[in-house]
């Protein structure tokens, strides 16, 4: 039992993970940038989810509202940070990145003050039986709700011609501009859905600890940007796995070595050990 | 259909082709010949949008194209099979298929798609699998195929033959010639010069990005040493 309970734990975080970097791993297929302020949109996300739900008492609309705005905060930043400096060498685009991550950090410190906000009442917060488990509310729903996003993107990617042209664009962008798209919509689609996912994962993450924060992208961020390692840069079926994985990992290592490691020193000491093992990621193709 | 008159592209700096002169002509095709590096694969890029033009014109269907996208490029009628093909490796053949005709209509995808598989049987088997894992007489095939599918009205062919078995070029060049019947106007490039002067109706050789010798295929029967030596074949004697 403990097991299961371990393994739906693991679910949950890798679950989390998995939708921050998704959104990571799509901009770098697309772009080749190291999207670090992607964790900027996390915690904006995060803030935007809280603060809607304190004021219209739906967490569901704030879902929405929240995943909308960051999405279309995602596509400004495409197109006021990174598009302009695209023709320059990649690690132009990744200074430029980190650099507006630590200026969203102090945004939010700004407009949120450093001590971070918290719910009026936290939702989902009431006890399910599931299979012999009890489980809160909101494990479900990050769970299930994870789940269903990465199901209706997968559909998406495979089974619309829109689609397909965004997979053709990864794959080529001059050939795939040669048939007819617009390399350009294709990127601002990827930074909308990218970024909205990452507002997802930050609401969920401030419904399990009942806090937004302005730091609280880094930790994430530096175990997304592993995990897009891991899955094989720019691979997306490989950046799920991965995240589960790790998710896992850390669920495990907490029982077995947490009384000496921390639950992100144990996730850290376990990309190190994996990345040192094999530096091309799990599932690289090449 | 075509027109390229005192035509310079390239790179910034890099010049790839200065004065280039060609035409392209419905049920004909014009070889573009040249040893590696001649210009050959920047014109045709150029035609297709992707290669900056510096000087002269460029019309198709007698209006000056040189500031359009490459998607208006393809919308107007203007198909690629590129140099090395550049298939989507990831996608399926039927998904490449289906990105060939992303400008047009969705309806027209299906039937389209069943004409590529008339002229190639051979990838309708294959429609199921990564574009990357197939032979390379396939992935022409479906590279044409692609080409087809934007229902284009000037087809750029570049290097129909170059690593392909004997018998996939046999395949390839018998559905250019049918394609050249239905009435497409072909720029064909062609490392395989004997290949391209048997199907070709009008050729140009390129040398370093200008135009050494030009002319139907008639007057190249008669000047076949020439062009030999202009492409450097004969450079050992």
């Amino acid at each position: 039992m403990l097991y299961l309970e371990l393994l739906v734990q693991g679910l949950i975080y890798g679950c989390m993970y998995a939708i921050i970097a998704v959104g990571l791993t799509l901009v770098y297929g697309l772009l080749r940038i190291l999207h670090v302020a992607h964790a900027g949109l996390f915690t904006l996300g995060a803030y935007l989810g809280l603060i809607l739900t304190n004021a219209t008492g739906s967490l569901f609309l704030a879902m929405v509202l929240s995943g909308t705005t960051v999405g279309l905060v995602g596509m400004a930043i495409y197109r006021f940070c990174y598009k302009p400096i695209l023709h320059k060498p990649p690690y132009v685009a990744l200074i430029a990145s980190i650099g507006l991550f630590i200026a969203m950090e102090e945004i939010f410190r700004l407009l949120f003050g450093p001590y971070g906000l918290t719910y009026t009442k936290v939702p989902l917060q009431q006890t399910v039986h599931f299979f012999n488990m009890n489980l809160r509310a909101v494990d479900l729903v990050i769970v299930f709700g994870s789940i269903s996003m990465l199901g209706v993107l997968s559909w998406l990617a495979q089974k619309t011609r829109l689609g397909i042209a965004w997979r053709a664009t990864v794959d080529d962008p001059q050939m795939a501009e040669s048939f007819g798209v617009s390399v350009q919509k294709v990127r601002y689609l990827n930074f909308f859905i990218g970024s909205a996912l990452a507002a997802m994962a930050g609401i969920f993450v401030s419904l399990l600890s009942n806090m937004a924060e302005p730091t609280m992208g880094g930790v994430p961020s530096y175990k997304a940007l592993a995990i897009i390692v891991l899955g094989g840069l720019g691979n997306v079926g490989g950046t799920l796995i991965a995240s589960i994985i790790l998710g896992i990992v850390e669920a495990f290592g907490t029982i077995y070595v947490g009384d000496f490691l921390d639950r992100d020193a144990i996730a850290f000491a376990f990309l190190i050990i994996i990345l040192m093992l094999r530096p091309q990621g799990l599932f690289s193709r090449k | 259909m075509l027109q390229l008159e005192n035509m310079h592209c390239g790179y910034g700096q890099m010049k790839a082709v200065q004065g280039l002169d060609l035409i392209a002509e419905p049920k004909k095709i014009t070889a573009l010949l040249g040893a590696n590096g001649a210009g050959k694969s920047s014109t045709m890029m150029c035609i297709a949008g992707h290669v900056e033009l510096q000087g002269g014109t460029i019309q198709y269907q007698g209006i000056d194209i040189a500031r359009q996208t490459p998607i208006q490029r393809v919308t107007a009628g203007i198909g690629i099979v590129p140099e090395g093909r550049r298939l989507f490796a990831d996608l399926t053949v039927q998904e490449n298929l289906i990105m060939g005709g992303y400008c047009r209509s969705k309806k027209k995808t299906g039937p389209n798609m069943e004409r590529v598989y008339e002229i190639f049987p051979r990838i309708k088997d294959r429609r199921g699998q990564r574009a990357g894992a197939l032979s390379g007489g396939e992935q022409q095939m479906v590279a044409i195929g692609r080409a087809l599918m934007s229902e284009p009205e000037l087809l750029l062919v570049d290097e129909l033959s170059l690593g392909l078995m004997p018998k996939a070029i046999d395949i390839c060049y018998q559905a250019l010639n049918e394609l050249k019947e239905q009435g497409l106007a072909i720029v064909l490039v062609e490392q395989s010069t004997q290949r391209a002067l048997e199907v070709a109706n009008m050729i140009t050789v390129l040398e370093s990005g200008r135009i050494v010798w030009a002319g139907s295929a008639e007057e190249s029967r008669n000047s076949m040493d020439v062009i030999d030596a202009c492409l450097g074949l004969k450079s050992s004697d």
